[in-house]
């Protein structure tokens, strides 16, 4: 009896309690989809003229990943990579910092 | 977007190249634009060989309403529907030389204004009906392409 109580069996009991949380995670890790653009990918604001509004933060990149996530449960991880203005230069700029931090 | 290792890459980019141009900006061309996506796709190519890439074309932006929240600055409608085609052109002949998938938002896009302007928040970008009408197409695209193999396999 004494021995459920002592500071070992304490010890191993955490650390298998943290084992089990992470292990479903790393089990199913998602598969990523990266949207690279503009405002329009971004969709950061909720721009309007006379009424006509998006609502939803994140726009079309948002409800794609509802979409997935509806139709393929924890499978998909969609990020959001947009900037407001950017153009084919700075896309271009990006992938080549992304290479230079690699190498 | 290399870093992150994706498994799917959407590459949506042009429309301020667009605007650039439009504005008369000597440095901003088509040939610019068709160099610049074709060393994206390049590097795409080169660091993630598997990974598949899909490209958004680009919805023509309507000067009746875009001048009311960014100013007069696009010309004539037909001019600045001519250059939205020649840019998707470039991109679309680019994204298939290759072998990636071009989703082809433009030719699903209402042409007249008045109806496009109901898809539209404020003459450039969409609104709730046009996101939605945007992610129906790309989502079409991407189930036929990569997702309905994957699904098909667990059934």
């Amino acid at each position: 009896m004494r021995r459920y109580g002592s500071p070992v069996f304490i010890w191993i009991t955490i650390v298998c309690l943290n084992v089990s949380f992470l292990l479903p995670s790393a089990l199913t890790a998602k598969e990523i989809v990266v949207a690279i653009g503009d405002s329009n990918t971004q969709a950061d604001t909720h721009w309007t003229v006379y009424g006509h509004r998006n609502t939803v933060q994140g726009g079309w990149v948002t409800r794609l990943e509802n979409l997935l996530e509806k139709d393929f449960p924890d499978e998909y991880k969609v990020m959001n990579k947009g900037i407001n203005g950017d153009t084919a230069q700075g896309v271009l700029r990006r992938a080549q910092r992304c290479d230079s931090s690699t190498t | 977007m290399i870093l992150l290792q994706p498994d799917i890459i959407i590459v949506a980019i042009g429309t301020n190249d667009i605007f650039t141009r439009l504005s008369t900006d000597p440095d901003s061309t088509p040939e610019t634009y068709q160099v610049t996506i074709a060393k994206i796709f390049n590097k795409l190519q080169l660091k993630l060989p598997d990974t598949p890439v899909f490209t958004i074309g680009m919805t023509t932006s309507l000067r009746k309403y875009a001048h009311i929240r960014f100013g007069n600055f696009l010309p004539q409608q037909d001019i600045v529907e001519a250059v939205f085609n020649d840019y998707n052109n470039i991109l679309r002949k680019l994204t298939e030389e290759y072998k990636f998938s071009y989703v082809d938002i433009p030719s699903q896009w209402p042409i007249n204004v008045e109806e496009s302007w109901k898809f539209c928040a404020d003459g450039i970008h969409p609104n709730n009906e046009g996101y939605d009408l945007i992610t129906e197409i790309l989502y079409d695209a991407l189930t036929s392409i990569v997702l309905y193999p994957e699904q098909k396999m667990k059934q």
